[in-house]
């Protein structure tokens, strides 16, 4: 009994250490070895998730409901390192993400207790508004240092986070811990209410400082959408709006410049046109004839830099950039079959999400019987798919361990959710 | 029953009858979680074991490490993307010095390294250690190794002469001067003295002090690209009119020189500007003016020039991070304002200088950019000696 506690309370330990450190993950590394908590903890939580379901002669797990398109996209992905023009880089890529895939069935098992799985956005919101208010004070106070304090290139617009090293990834987990704030109802329930304020605080003043535009209008898409969501929710939109004001002008009076910087930023592309639009642009068109002549199978993972690297703007300035576009990279990398497994797979991730946010919908107005872990919780992480899903359109990020742990986390609240079972302890609690 | 706005919504509950909408606090396990990645967070900020990696530092230990395993053509990639964010880092600029010597382009490198060794003005903070002066001499002897071909060119001479200056070696400064000082006349006007003081890292005053020779000032001049114009083609007599338009290359420093007098200026992302009677040579204003915004550049600068009697002079100075950060409105307000020309283009970093002469509101200017990136622009309106 005490060791299955133990255990239990490890598997919960390393989940919610996994998924607060995500916001903060160059910071996080263990000392002396350049590995990051993240994935140590996330590694741990596999081996971990396992053993103890084996330990207590029980299944290792049962299917989550995307396990087909999961293998698909697998296969996909094992076929165009297969036929890689790089068979080297392509290899090491598919063992990565045969460790995502670990990782991504390691959090579904560990995550689909109610309790565990209640307090998995609390985590994460802390993780963010941690990261917001530690960019803030690098900004105020000259401390702690930054991981990201540089101009946007090309410009003299300051770009400052603190927790990952690249602006976009970082307003991308802000924006995360954003959405759950928003729509988890137990994040800003009642006593709360403060914490959830500070935290909101926080994570919108890290956001403004990375200076993403993109990241910038998810947030006011995630505002907007969380208005229209059906229930009016003035409470939540007013004490965003006390919040957002409360930040802006603390921020703005002690350092008027950030909101120079920011109109700037924002006024980028309207007023003094936008190399980075126009590369974009520029970018998907040559792309587009590179990942058709991939075939089937594409040119083979982790190949898209080389492959697509190489272009020069009109003006005949080399880009040295890969391709900003997750389903474009995963084309021109795997192939149509690859880019046909990718969209099956996304195209499952929508369905579970909106059949748990519909079903938690009707639960929340009393229309029928809800089985979810908390009102919100599954709408929440559907703002989470959505969000990745709007910046991977025009951002690169895919291969990342990160996605796995948050793609296990939204999996396990929508099978709670719809009741079929985020895991293989389901509602048993802890033994 | 919850109401939330004017709804009335039940709560959300689990199959067992339990309501899961009463508030959920963390746990001991949670807590637990949060403090390990505090502790962390705070473990790397305090950084006691040496082992921080993250952010721009890790990226510099990137190249450090390319550096070291003489991966030039990666390395090179890698540190033109940090210089575009970090371009006055002395270190980035060592390191590059270290990778486009290792690629066959010494002059390129010895750019850097000039950079890399000038004194800084003021307490611009850095984000990365200086190098050493030992680290800085060593890479200077690679250099003298590099080019014991015997293809020692002036220019490369005159970089090497500001590298050995901002170390302190004089001996060998006084050595390498010799030789080109020779070519030069024995005397030099202020505006000469400052801006070969400035090449040097020096001040005019510490220049004086160590007594360097005035026979200097013109060939450091010259081999820096100064350009000399008459100043009465311009309207100017009787004094001489000095702009020299820093950056990176002389420690973010940018000077002015009307008549007797030298104004510094700091070389920011600022035009500098300075407003003189022609007649008097009296100063009747100077400032900054900061076009790196995306627009109201018109604007901004004829706020600065009104109220300025006519016929006026206008001297400016842009630094390499000027002239990157003024987009084409920018440029297009210059234009229409003062009549400048030719201003470098945003990729290229290079200062830029120039004189404007206003007059019924129509403009006509003498301008020089800077002949590379470790130099200043420097424009000397001189009035003929022999009439």
């Amino acid at each position: 009994m005490t060791a299955a506690w133990g255990m239990a309370a490890l598997e919960r330990y390393l989940l919610y250490v996994t998924v607060a450190s995500l916001p903060l993950q160059a910071l996080t590394v263990i000392p002396g070895t350049g590995v990051t908590v993240t994935k140590a903890a996330g590694g741990l939580l596999v081996v971990t998730a396992l053993l103890r379901r084996l330990v207590a002669g029980k299944r290792p797990g049962r299917p989550s409901g995307i396990d087909v398109a999961i293998a698909l996209f697998a296969a996909a992905c094992a076929a165009a390192a297969f036929w890689s023009g790089d068979p080297t880089a392509s290899r090491g890529a598919l063992l990565g993400l045969v460790q995502y895939a670990a990782v991504y069935y390691g959090v579904v098992l560990a995550a689909g207790e109610p309790e565990t799985l209640r307090r998995v956005p609390a985590l994460l919101v802390v993780g963010c508004a941690l990261s917001g208010f530690g960019a803030l004070s690098a900004l105020v106070f000259g401390a702690p240092a930054p991981t990201v304090d540089a101009p946007v290139i090309g410009t003299t617009i300051r770009r400052i986070c603190y927790g990952l090293t690249d602006g976009n990834e970082q307003a991308l987990f802000l924006l995360f811990g954003f959405g759950l704030l928003l729509h988890c109802r137990e994040l800003h329930a009642g006593k709360r209410l403060p914490w959830a304020a500070l935290s909101g605080a926080g994570i919108l003043g890290g956001l403004a400082l990375t200076m993403s535009r993109t990241g910038w209008l998810c947030g006011a898409a995630l505002v907007g959408v969380r208005a229209l969501a059906g229930r009016r929710s003035w409470r939540v939109l007013i004490g965003g709006a006390i919040v957002l004001a409360v930040t802006a002008g603390g921020v703005l009076a002690v350092r008027p410049d950030v909101g120079e910087a920011m109109r700037r930023r924002a006024l980028q592309g309207i007023v003094t046109g936008d190399a980075s639009i126009a590369s974009r642009v520029v970018h998907y068109a040559k792309a587009a004839e590179q990942a058709a002549a991939g075939g089937m199978t594409g040119h083979g993972l982790m190949t898209a830099e080389r492959v697509a690297g190489g272009y020069a703007t009109p003006l005949g300035e080399p880009m040295h950039v890969t391709v900003h576009n997750v389903p474009y990279i995963v084309w021109i990398e795997t192939g149509w079959l690859g880019l046909l497994a990718y969209l099956w797979l996304w195209a499952n991730v929508i369905g579970l999400a909106w059949t748990a946010a519909s079903r938690e919908r009707r639960g929340a107005s009393g229309e029928g019987p809800s089985e979810g872990v908390t009102r919100g919780c599954a709408t929440g992480w559907a703002s989470v798919a959505a969000t990745y899903g709007v910046f991977s359109l025009v951002m690169p990020f895919l291969y990342r361990s990160s996605l796995a742990v948050l793609l296990g986390c939204a999996v396990a609240a929508w099978r709670s959710e719809a009741g079929g079972g985020g895991g293989s302890d389901r509602g048993r609690g802890l033994e | 029953m919850i109401r939330e706005g004017s709804e009335t919504v039940q709560p959300a509950h689990r199959s067992d009858g339990r309501s899961l909408s009463a508030p959920v606090y963390l746990d001991r396990v949670a807590l637990l979680a949060i403090a390990t990645v505090v502790a962390l967070v705070v473990l790397h900020e305090w950084d006691p074991f040496g082992a921080s990696r993250a952010g721009e530092r890790n990226r510099l230990r990137e190249l450090e490490d390319l550096v070291a395993g003489e991966a030039w053509t990666l390395a090179a990639q890698r540190g033109s993307a940090l210089l575009e964010r970090h371009y006055t880092e002395p270190r980035v600029h060592w390191l590059m010095s270290q990778v486009q010597r290792g690629n066959g382009l010494p002059d390129f490198g010895l750019q850097h390294l000039v950079i890399a060794a000038m004194p800084r003005e003021g307490d611009m903070p850095l984000l990365f250690a200086e190098p050493s002066a030992d680290a800085l001499r060593r890479e200077l002897v690679a250099y003298e190794s590099a080019f014991a071909d015997g293809k020692v060119r002036r220019e490369r001479l005159l970089r090497m002469v500001r590298v050995q200056a901002a170390l302190g070696a004089w001996e060998a400064v006084g050595d390498a001067m010799a030789s080109i000082a020779a070519e030069g006349g024995g005397t030099a006007s202020i505006a000469e003295t400052a801006f070969a003081a400035a090449l040097l890292g020096l001040t005019p005053e510490a220049w004086r002090s160590r007594g360097l020779p005035a026979a200097w000032a013109g060939p450091l001049c010259s081999g820096g690209g100064a350009r000399v114009v008459s100043a009465e083609s311009l309207g100017i007599s009787g004094r001489e009119i000095g702009v020299l338009a820093g950056g990176a290359g002389t420690g973010g420093r940018s000077l002015f020189v009307v008549g007797d007098a030298v104004r510094p200026a700091p070389a920011g992302i600022a035009w500098q500007l300075i407003a003189i009677d022609p007649g008097s040579g009296a100063v009747l204003k100077e400032g900054a003016v900061d076009l790196s915004g995306p627009s109201g550049h018109a604007e901004l600068l004829d706020d600065w020039l009104r109220g300025l009697p006519e016929p006026v002079l206008i001297a400016g100075a842009a630094s390499d991070a000027a002239t990157a950060s003024a987009p084409a409105e920018a440029r297009q307000a210059l234009r229409a304002a003062l009549a400048v020309e030719g201003i470098p283009s945003r990729r290229g970093r290079r200062a830029y200088a120039f004189v404007a002469m206003r007059s019924k509101s129509t403009a006509r200017a003498t301008q020089t950019a800077a002949p590379g990136s470790d130099w200043p622009a420097m424009l000397l309106c001189r009035p003929e000696r022999d009439p």
